[in-house]
């Protein structure tokens, strides 16, 4: 059993409300009265890896949890943990803060392409369609960089597109997976600045991402995608993993990811010329 | 540009509605295939999704819904047929809550699946069979899949040596591959089968009797910049004496005609002599076709083209046997060893997950005159009821722990072993492990050291460097390769008994 090592311990014997209750994780939220409304608790199993603010089961005692979830109560009921928590003899407390990282130019540029390559290769319009969010990628991912990402711009990003995590929030996640990668804390700050006003306009799980983001703290599934980057792995296999994840969500984040380091690079090479 | 006047656009709100986006994505493109359907959008209501909606004209004018609501819009011939879409999508949404799947039509019996798969896409039929059941009906299933040309993996153990060579020679007369049985390793076509590491595609063909043999001989390839083209198992015992190599000698067949590989490396643990001698000769003849050979046979004296084996490169050990292979390829595979450290008292444990990684180290401990015990934790003795420990790696942290308790042991060798099909997470239950039982054998002044080697690639679904990672800041000492990591051991000991 893994946890984030941000969640307290009060959270095991604290009552939640059942906000979703999926395949590849629970979604619960905190009924204590002292709690914000956005106080979510993410139940993953280990195909679906750790994921901010929350717990990774083995495979068996995830599907258990849920099982009971689902049986003893209704989704729209309150649970409490402390039953199934008990049981878990080992823990272990992982740090899900995204470190500062080298990424090799090359395997940037090359993810790239192997990420555009994918979008085009799918390319579909209407509102199913991540495509219009990843086409604005790039320009949003300079702006963050400039530090002029626009109101006009976040009202048709934030809460864009399909998924319970709409694809607009994952490329927002993904940008700033990048900025921290390369250590671009002032961007970080000026970006999440600008996006806080905009929270309310997306949905309660996207609030979680992004707010966890902007603290610098990912899933699992966005650490394994810088590893692959900066380990120079095959772009390929990389956009297929990142597919896997979610209907859109993991090539949404991967798209928000590499276009920040892109643009991050052409900045600072042109800074350097200069 | 705007519907036909004709069409009629319902919507259905689902409050506070999350769900799987895969589910919700499927269930929208299925309803969208529906007769008389022309638009389908299901997205959360948030207000930048009303403005896409509004701009696709699917925004319903009454819409009451907020930001966490499903909003599920039906743009249709006829409000019947909007409204019979949108009950359909809801039950289907509903019934994803409950179980959490969409019930697929399922052959029921062996005969349905293979006409099935055989019928199912006509311009790309399934070509390939993978069996894992129990050892004891594979054949049945195997024979019947041959007989329908289809290519077997056999993932399945315990099949009888009889049935093995009836179903090779089977299958060879069919023209097809059967890859065990108890194969769990191979790439075809860059597909990836079984337990198998994400490595590059290149030009280099395998033949593999021995699983981790072929991973660790393929992921360091991949390390010097030498892809894969296929990668053919062919099962532990096809070497053996009873069944002499059948299986081998077809897909080396194969590999010699494919223009795509230009080069040919057989990894086997050590073979029956008689069939090693007949297989040299038949790889001397490829070599002497122009494709260069390397023989990877575990335990065999290293042997260069101009001396006992004109053509063939044989190498004793999986890292020689990769350098060699990378070298034909063009490639250089540097191996850097160990520094030593300190001589640690007491004998050597090898607690391995891979069978032939485990015969590797067990071969290079022996020359070196090193006395230790080498556990093949895959092996069927430790594997009855339980998932094979590469799949589930708790079992090997229990024997870890145990070991920290065992005064006679000094130091344990590991491997950790990556790739598709391989636990999401092996490190960390070792590195868990390792703590627990240093910590046992510090209590009473005992010092107890780590070895490990992980055969991954940055490639592969769990992260080669995060693996290493979590080794290293448990205090694992980690050696580049298996071989590696036996040899400082090896060196250790002698430092040991020296001092």
């Amino acid at each position: 059993m893994r946890v984030d090592t941000t969640l307290m311990l009060s959270a095991f014997t604290s009552p939640f409300h059942v906000v979703h209750v999926g395949q590849s994780a629970v979604v619960l939220r905190s009924a204590r009265k002292q709690a914000s409304g956005d106080e979510l608790l993410i139940i993953s199993p280990e195909r679906s890896g750790l994921m901010p603010g929350g717990v990774c089961l083995a495979h068996v005692d995830f599907h258990r949890v849920r099982a009971d979830i689902l049986s003893h109560n209704p989704p729209t009921g309150s649970v409490l943990l402390a039953g199934w928590s008990g049981q878990s003899a080992v823990w272990a407390l992982v740090n899900l803060n995204l470190a500062a990282r080298a990424i090799p130019a090359v395997s940037v540029l090359a993810h790239q392409r192997a990420v555009a390559a994918h979008t085009s290769s799918r390319a579909t319009a209407g509102p199913l369609s991540p495509e219009p969010i990843r086409l604005k990628a790039p320009s949003i991912a300079q702006s963050a960089l400039a530090a002029n990402l626009g109101d006009e711009m976040l009202s048709v990003t934030i809460g864009a597109g399909p998924g319970t995590t709409p694809s607009g929030d994952d490329v927002i996640v993904g940008i700033f997976a990048g900025l921290h990668v390369f250590g671009l804390l002032n961007e970080v700050s000026i970006l999440a600045r600008q996006i806080v006003p905009f929270l309310p306009r997306t949905t309660l799980a996207s609030r979680h991402y992004l707010k966890a983001a902007m603290q610098g703290r990912f899933g699992q599934h966005v650490h394994d995608l810088v590893d692959t980057l900066a380990g120079d792995g095959d772009p390929d296999l990389t956009v297929q993993r990142a597919s896997q994840w979610g209907a859109t969500s993991g090539v949404d984040l991967l798209v928000g990811l590499v276009s920040v380091l892109a643009a991050s690079m052409n900045t600072r090479s042109v800074e350097s010329a200069a | 540009m705007n519907s036909p006047k004709t069409t009629v656009l319902s919507s259905r709100v689902l409050h506070h509605f999350y769900r799987d986006s895969v589910a919700l994505m499927a269930i929208a493109s299925a309803t969208e295939k529906r007769e008389g359907v022309i638009r389908v959008g299901a997205v959360m209501a948030t207000p930048a999704n009303r403005g896409i909606l509004a701009d696709s004209d699917m925004l319903p004018p009454d819409l009451n819904a907020e930001s966490d609501d499903l909003v599920f819009v039906v743009r249709a011939e006829s409000e019947d047929t909007a409204t019979e879409a949108l009950d359909a999508a809801e039950a289907g949404l509903t019934a994803v809550e409950t179980s959490g799947a969409i019930e697929d039509q399922r052959p029921g019996t062996v005969d349905e699946g293979i006409h099935a798969a055989l019928a199912g896409d006509r311009e790309s039929p399934a070509n390939l069979a993978a069996i894992s059941i129990a050892g004891t009906y594979a054949p049945i299933v195997a024979e019947r899949a041959i007989r329908n040309g289809l290519h077997i993996l056999c993932f399945s153990d315990n099949v009888a040596v009889e049935d093995e060579v009836r179903l090779k020679k089977l299958a060879v007369a069919g023209g097809v591959l059967f890859m065990g049985p108890d194969c769990g390793t191979a790439i075809i076509d860059g597909i990836p089968l079984g337990f198998a590491n994400v490595v590059k595609q290149g030009k280099v063909g395998m033949v593999a009797a021995s699983g981790t043999g072929a991973q660790e001989v393929s992921r360091l390839l991949d390390l010097a910049g030498v892809g894969v083209s296929q990668l053919i198992g062919v099962g532990g015992r096809d070497l053996s004496a009873d069944v002499g190599g059948i299986m081998t000698g077809f897909a080396l067949d194969l590999l010699e005609r494919d223009e795509g590989s230009e080069a040919i490396v057989v990894v086997s643990k050590p073979p029956s002599t008689d069939v090693a001698t007949a297989l040299i000769s038949r790889l001397e003849g490829i070599a002497s076709h122009g494709k260069p050979v390397v023989a990877c046979f575990l335990g065999m004296d290293d042997a260069d083209p101009d001396s006992v084996t004109p053509g063939v490169v044989v190498r004793g050990t999986l890292e020689g046997g990769a350098i060699a292979t990378a070298r034909l390829a063009g490639h250089e595979l540097a191996v850097t060893d160990l520094d030593p450290i300190e001589p640690v008292p007491g004998r050597v444990l090898g607690l391995f997950t891979g069978g032939t990684l485990a015969s590797e180290a067990k071969i290079i401990l022996k020359r070196a005159g090193v006395d230790c015990e080498i556990l093949d934790l895959g092996d069927d003795q430790y594997t009855a009821g339980r998932p094979h420990p590469m799949i589930d790696p708790e079992a090997r942290a229990d024997k870890i722990i145990e070991a920290g308790a065992d005064s006679s042991v000094g130091i344990i060798l590991l491997d950790v072993v990556l790739g598709h099909g391989a636990s999401r997470d092996p490190a960390t239950p070792v590195a868990e492990a390792v703590m627990v039982a240093r910590s046992e054998a510090e209590s009473v002044g005992r010092r107890l050291e780590f070895v490990a080697s992980v055969c991954g690639t940055a490639a592969d679904p769990q992260g080669i460097e995060r693996q290493r990672t979590i080794l290293r800041d448990a205090g694992v000492i980690l050696a580049a390769t298996n071989a590696s990591a036996v040899r400082f051991v090896a060196a250790q000991q002698a430092g040991t008994h020296a001092s």
